[in-house]
């Protein structure tokens, strides 16, 4: 069997004897390679001579502790200069040794070359500091609580992926408390960038959405171009002009030309849809720019899809958004949603799938908490814990029934 | 039916038109509404005797959702029309200067204006709605225009009214109004009548309802009360009934 | 993914196989935005060896597609696959460039 000294040599330990005074009574091969010195030039020198740091204190102190105490020091680290020039960062491991009686009380200890590792460990969490710092961004731009609407119900769900990917919805009153925006988007892009324009979009909509002074469809009459007019009727004009419709206009026109001018060369924008409700009557119109239609389930049974009514939003400057109007009768629910769900793989690769969300929706549940739940607890067992790459965003629009 | 009254410029005695012609309207049997959406410079319920002190609510209030659109209307049914079955309901804008500064600063939503518009015609079962708009164009002129089966340019044979009248008709041309015509007003009594109306139909191929004369018995009166109801034999009085007929028609 | 670079008097081709998603888009987009850079104004997207395209290929698309057009150049797509195609008609962007059942009619529209 090895001798012990053998077998550090072997683990690429250096190793160190002192006397109590801490001068440097022995040491193996391995310790003179980590110095640079040979043996004769150590022997006899103290420790911190060998060790020269910025804060002599720092091995010191630790021997101190050790005459004093008599008690281990661990895991001490050290920035040290070898005689080459290397900078590096040490650690050490130093106790008493009263095992060989008669020779005094010496102190031995090992040093180790920690400085790979600790870059590792610190560009990791400088990682996940960053991931969090999304994360904070994310949660702070949504709604930390939504408000209540009489004669409805509205529950949602957000889940952020390991690395934030953009997803956001939205909640809030306009046109003097006369509506409610209803909001569900996805940014392209992951990571900090994304959260970022995330905030950006949410931020863009909320303050356009107050902006009265812009009749979208009324450019037409200050262009030039008379040959693209398709002029509309009076009749339909009046059904244009209503509550909410200049706002929903004004959001998402201000907002694709603000991020399409502005933040052209990053080429960033997301899937939206923003819809207007009018919670006395459920009329709800609505833009969809290039997002994942939402669902309208209908108390009779059936499933209608709010399809696109645009494309995304920020692609380029003045594309054209059409507003589109439904409405919900009593209980009647709409779920909107962004790919996170139906894109969510389980363990063996597979997606959710939109067939398997429709099957959850279409069967009875007595309140939009309830179905968002199921929904949610039958994603979470379909991904069984594997990592998520997208966001998981959601919500449940119901009217309450005739009570 | 929605009916705008517009002018291209101030003073051409437009509210004073509608005013009279909601009147002759009601007088027919009709159940008016009339609208002042001048928010800038409110002044129609003047003509209706309706005083400042008799306003809960104004048009201003409905806007900021303080109240519904039927709490601002006020019955300004002259009382010769008590036995006959016409109506006049007006919604007044307000008058006082913080009211006007917000709503001039924080602007509102031109669809719930469109909407009371509908509500108020629905609930006060109205024949005809009436909009007295601010001169010019701005948003509510554009909406009202937008939303309008028939609108009535008021100007005076005046070179500057005439420029801007051009204005005015070409964005109405472009939202394709049904029912457009013209009303010359203030025309003095030395201009030869005819002309005047074949020159104006002629520069904007567009038909003039009535040409009214500059008359002493307008300006005495200067706003106190309804022209038609005070003299109704006048000429002008003759000549918005055949406003009234073309609205009719 | 894979890219190969066709060249053509009239337009070149990019024709990529296999998944364009967040981490291979990068790539491509570098690709294009070289080509583009070195004077290749006018390309075509062969996607009919693309299986799958997630919104940051989009992104990928749009950035060559402004650089084309702001160099006098247009970007054309050929042979998107039905889920690509999906992915495209959602999001607008068949609205916003033109696309075509194969390479030929594709070439062939830059001649008009």
């Amino acid at each position: 069997m090895s001798s012990t000294q053998e077998v550090l040599e072997k683990l690429g330990c250096a190793y160190f004897e002192t006397d109590i005074s801490g001068a440097i009574t022995a040491v193996n091969d391995t310790f003179c390679g980590l110095v640079g010195s040979e043996w004769e030039q150590i022997l006899g020198k103290r420790l911190v001579e060998i060790f020269r740091s910025s804060d002599p204190q720092i091995l010191e102190g630790a021997l101190d502790t050790i005459r004093d105490t008599g008690a281990a020091v661990r895991n001490l680290e050290l920035e040290f200069h070898n005689r080459s020039g290397q900078q590096m960062l040490l650690e050490f491991s130093i106790i008493p040794d009263t095992s060989k009686p008669g020779e005094g009380d010496i102190i031995c200890g090992l040093v180790r070359e920690i400085t790979s590792r600790k870059q590792t460990l610190e560009s990791l969490l400088a990682a996940e500091h960053e991931l969090e710092i999304g994360r904070r961004i994310q949660t702070s731009f949504l709604p930390s609580q939504i408000p209540p609407i009489p004669g409805w119900q509205i529950n949602a769900h957000f889940e952020a992926a390991r690395e934030v990917a953009g997803d956001f919805y939205d909640v809030f009153t306009l046109s003097s408390g006369r509506r409610v925006g209803l909001v569900m988007a996805d940014v392209v892009d992951k990571g900090v960038g994304a959260a970022l324009f995330m905030a950006l979009f949410r931020s863009l909509i909320r303050a356009f959405v107050d902006q009265h002074y812009k009749l979208g469809w009324m450019d037409v009459l200050s262009s030039d171009h008379s040959s693209t007019q398709e002029t509309t009727s009076v009749g339909q004009r009046r059904k244009l002009l209503s509550t909410g419709s200049t706002a929903l206009q004004n959001a998402i026109d201000l907002t694709n030309n603000f991020i399409a001018v502005n933040h052209s060369d990053t080429n960033m924008f997301a899937t939206m849809f923003v819809g207007v409700l009018d919670p006395t009557n459920g009329s709800l119109m609505y833009i969809n720019g290039g997002h994942d239609p939402p669902i309208l389930l209908r108390a009779s049974g059936p499933v209608e899809r709010l399809v696109p009514t645009g494309p995304a939003v920020g692609i380029l400057p003045d594309l054209k958004f059409s507003i589109e109007n439904t409405s919900l009768d009593r209980h009647d629910t709409l779920i909107a949603y962004t790919d996170g769900v139906t894109d969510a793989l389980n363990p063996a690769g597979e997606p959710f799938g939109e067939e398997r969300l429709l099957a959850l929706i279409e069967s009875p549940s007595n309140n939009a908490e309830e179905l968002k739940d199921r929904i949610v607890d039958d994603l979470h067992s379909h991904i069984a814990g594997r990592s998520q790459y997208d966001d998981i965003t959601l919500f449940v629009l119901r009217r309450n029934p005739i009570s | 039916m929605i009916v705008s009254v517009h002018s291209f410029r101030g003073g051409t005695g437009k509210s004073n038109t509608t005013a009279n012609t909601a009147v002759l309207l009601a007088k027919s049997g009709k159940r008016v509404g009339v609208v002042d959406t001048d928010i800038q410079s409110p002044g129609i319920h003047v003509l209706f005797g309706l005083d400042e002190g008799d306003m809960n609510y104004a048009l201003n209030d409905y806007l900021w959702g303080k109240c519904g659109i039927q709490e601002a209307a006020y019955d300004v049914s002259p009382d010769q029309m008590d036995n006959s079955d016409g109506r006049i309901f007006l919604i007044p804008s307000s008058l006082k200067a913080g009211e006007i500064t917000r709503i001039l600063r924080d602007g509102y939503d031109v669809g719930i204006l469109n909407d009371g518009f509908q509500s108020l015609i629905q609930s006060n079962r109205l024949d005809i709605l009436l909009i007295d708009t601010h001169p010019g164009l701005n948003e509510e002129t554009l909406l009202s225009i937008a939303i309008s089966d028939a609108l009535i340019i008021v100007l005076r044979p005046d070179q500057q009214d005439y420029q801007g009248t051009s204005v005015t008709v070409e964005v109405a041309r472009r939202l394709d109004v049904p029912n457009m015509m013209m009303v010359i007003n203030k025309v003095p009594q030395v201009f030869d009548f005819q002309e005047v109306r074949s020159h104006v139909e002629k520069i904007y191929n567009c038909d003039v309802a009535a040409v009214l004369p500059h008359s002493d018995e307008m300006m005495t009166l200067a706003s106190a009360g309804i022209f038609v109801l005070r003299y109704p034999d006048h000429d002008i009085s003759h000549s918005l009934n055949q406003v009234v007929a073309k609205l009719l028609v | 993914m894979d890219i190969k670079f066709i060249e053509n008097k009239i337009a070149d081709t990019m024709a990529v196989t296999g998944s364009i998603d967040a981490l291979t888009a990068a790539v491509l987009t570098d690709f294009m935005l070289l080509k583009v850079g070195e004077g290749h104004h006018n390309l075509i997207v062969d996607l009919s060896q693309v299986e799958f395209m997630s919104s940051a290929g989009l992104r990928a698309l749009l950035a060559a597609l402004k650089e084309c057009r702001n160099k006098g150049g247009d970007l054309r797509i050929s042979g998107a696959q039905p889920g690509v195609d999906k992915v495209l008609k959602m999001s607008g962007f068949t609205n916003i460039l033109k696309c075509f059942p194969n390479n030929q009619e594709a070439l062939a529209s830059f001649s008009e």
